[in-house]
């Protein structure tokens, strides 16, 4: 299948600020490819490239497999949505007006399904209260409405989740998948709730200094995200030596605690220590998040 | 193109401070109108009489600044609330972005014109009677009129465009608004310097050939023209001999592609953020 946007030793320099430097990253139709990485590393620039709105200084990107030069990238960027930062709003005008502007933009002859839009994302019963007068998560909401006008078949979002509550959140999590499920709309999305982007993402991208430092599936993440079991005994020698005896690595980390790596076989583990003598008092499971890993990438250093 | 033009009017139609403005020129127009007839005409020579030429076009005080706020308010909008990445997003060229704020500030211009005008001569027509010039120079006065109109909306629209600032734009575009009357007015006191004052040599005389070029510029400036077109029927008062009215609409014209040209070159490779 066609890749959605593939992009190639991007690069852009603000006078002594190089945002981008040669980065290339390829983002596969119908996936939802989450960007990762702190302030200052790139994600904002990289959108607003493939949005059209800068130029870049090096490199370049195709769009559903047109150069950007081309001038074919026109008709392609009509079925690209985005919220790039803030939501491009008139905040004079109430949310069907807005939904109205960006219709007429995108030359859609007939409002009838703007309803429909403005439920999709919780705003029909705003009325003629102007986005002015719109909470920050309304407003975001609204954003998205109007990316979502002429159905578009890449949508891409800067902090979707930004001044929304938790259960706006979830709503347009939940917006996202469905978007993604039923009607295979591809989904760039930067975010730097990562624990947020984990419940969607079946793509990652790792940015650092305007560089990629990873991409990776959702998969293959899963993968290398190591499991281990943090167990809780009586006899912390007894534990040494039966997972010695079963081949499973085992981490002490107190007098009592030790981390076990490696698939392990729970009943078999216990059983064995109970012979040995030895109490379990406590077992939970422990996964290496998206956090920890991006911060083992970028080598620990935090915002 | 059309896309976005409709779209933009259907704004500029939303817009409260369009409204507010096309009813203070409209409003201006009747002042103005009734104030000619108050203190002008009781001292006015019979052999000229006060016609609806001048007080139809007499906007050019006003439509420069009014002009200024409407084109940086209306397009700025879009920079503030960030709603011109949506145009560029759909896939809109940089230039049919800019031309399209640019058809829509031009219209919007000259319907604040004619608000003066429409009130002015509803006002006017009745006391001071009908057009007295032939209708084919009412025709090249109003041509001439919605050009230089349409200048002030490509230099404003430039503006605006090039420095993506509401505030700013507003701001620059006012002084530079005052910045041509008061400039255009200088050079007009000065076509009224004798050469010799007394018999000793006038020193503020620009000279001969200064004083070609500086009509030049006058009749270039579009507030130069406003003021010319407004006197079309007293010409014969003018300072200047021989004001070429048929050559204002292609200075108009060459304006609007100087501003446009360097406009729309900025615009391409401006950031948008």
């Amino acid at each position: 299948m066609e890749d959605c946007l593939k992009v190639r030793g991007l690069t852009k320099q603000y006078r002594k600020c190089r945002a981008l430097d040669g980065l290339s990253l390829t983002i596969p139709q119908g996936a939802i490819y989450g960007l990762v990485g702190k302030n200052g590393s790139g994600k904002t620039t990289l959108i607003r490239l493939i949005c059209g709105l800068q130029q870049p200084t090096a490199g370049e990107y195709s769009l559903y497999g047109v150069h950007f030069k081309d001038p074919a990238i026109t008709k392609c960027r009509r079925r690209m949505g985005a919220v790039v930062e803030t939501p491009s709003i008139y905040r004079n005008m109430s949310a069907r007006d807005n939904l109205k502007q960006q219709y007429q933009i995108l030359g859609i002859p007939s409002y009838d399904s703007i309803d429909e839009l403005l439920e999709l994302v919780g705003l029909a019963d705003t009325g003629r209260k102007k986005a002015s007068h719109f909470s920050l998560g309304m407003r975001q909401r609204l954003g998205i409405a109007m990316a979502l006008c002429g159905d578009p078949d890449f949508l891409v979002l800067d902090e979707p989740a930004n001044g929304l509550d938790p259960q706006g959140i979830i709503e347009i999590r939940e917006l996202i998948l469905n978007l993604n499920r039923r009607r295979q709309v591809t989904v760039l999305i930067s975010s730097h709730i990562l624990d947020e982007l984990s419940r969607l993402a079946t793509h990652y991208g790792f940015l650092d200094k305007g560089r990629l430092l990873k991409e990776i599936s959702a998969a293959d993440l899963e993968a290398a995200c190591r499991k281990s079991i943090r167990i809780q005994v009586s006899d912390l020698r007894a534990l040494v030596l039966t997972a010695h005896r079963l081949g499973l690595d085992c981490q002490v980390l107190d007098d009592t605690t030790a981390l076990l790596s490696a698939q392990v076989d729970v009943t078999q583990l216990v059983q064995a220590l109970a012979r040995e003598g030895c109490q379990v008092k406590s077992l939970t499971n422990q996964e290496e998040s998206l956090e920890s890993y991006y911060m083992n990438l970028v080598g620990g250093e935090q915002e | 193109m059309r896309n976005l033009i409709c779209a933009s009017f259907s704004r500029l139609w939303k817009e409260k401070i369009f409204w507010a403005a096309l009813a203070f020129m409209a409003a201006a127009g009747i002042f103005f109108t009734v104030i000619q007839h108050i203190a002008q005409q009781p001292y006015r020579d019979p052999a000229y009489p006060i016609t609806p030429e001048e007080f139809c076009f007499n906007f050019h005080q006003l439509i420069g600044v009014v002009s200024a706020m409407i084109c940086c308010l209306f397009l700025g909008r879009e920079f503030q609330d960030g709603a011109l990445r949506n145009k560029l997003i759909a896939g809109y060229p940089r230039w049919k972005v800019y031309l399209s704020g640019l058809t829509v500030n031009a219209a919007a211009s000259v319907l604040l014109a004619l608000g003066y005008s429409l009130a002015a001569c509803l006002c006017g027509m009745p006391v001071f009677g009908g057009f007295v010039v032939s209708p084919g120079e009412v025709l090249l006065l109003i041509l001439s009129c919605v050009l230089y109109v349409a200048v002030y909306a490509s230099l404003f629209t430039m503006i605006q465009m090039l420095s993506g600032s509401r505030a700013a734009a507003v701001a620059l575009c006012i002084l530079l608004a005052l910045g041509l009357y008061v400039c255009s007015e200088a050079i007009f006191n000065l076509f009224y310097e004798p050469v010799m004052w007394d018999g000793i040599y006038n020193p503020n005389y620009p000279g001969d050939a200064m004083r070609g070029y500086l009509e030049v510029l006058y009749e270039f400036l579009p507030t130069g023209q406003g003021r010319l077109l407004t006197e079309y029927t007293q010409a014969a008062h003018l300072p200047i001999k021989n004001v070429p009215y048929g050559l204002l609409p292609c200075y108009s014209l060459a304006l609007i592609a100087f501003t446009t040209g360097g406009g729309l070159l900025g615009f391409q490779k401006k950031n948008i953020s």
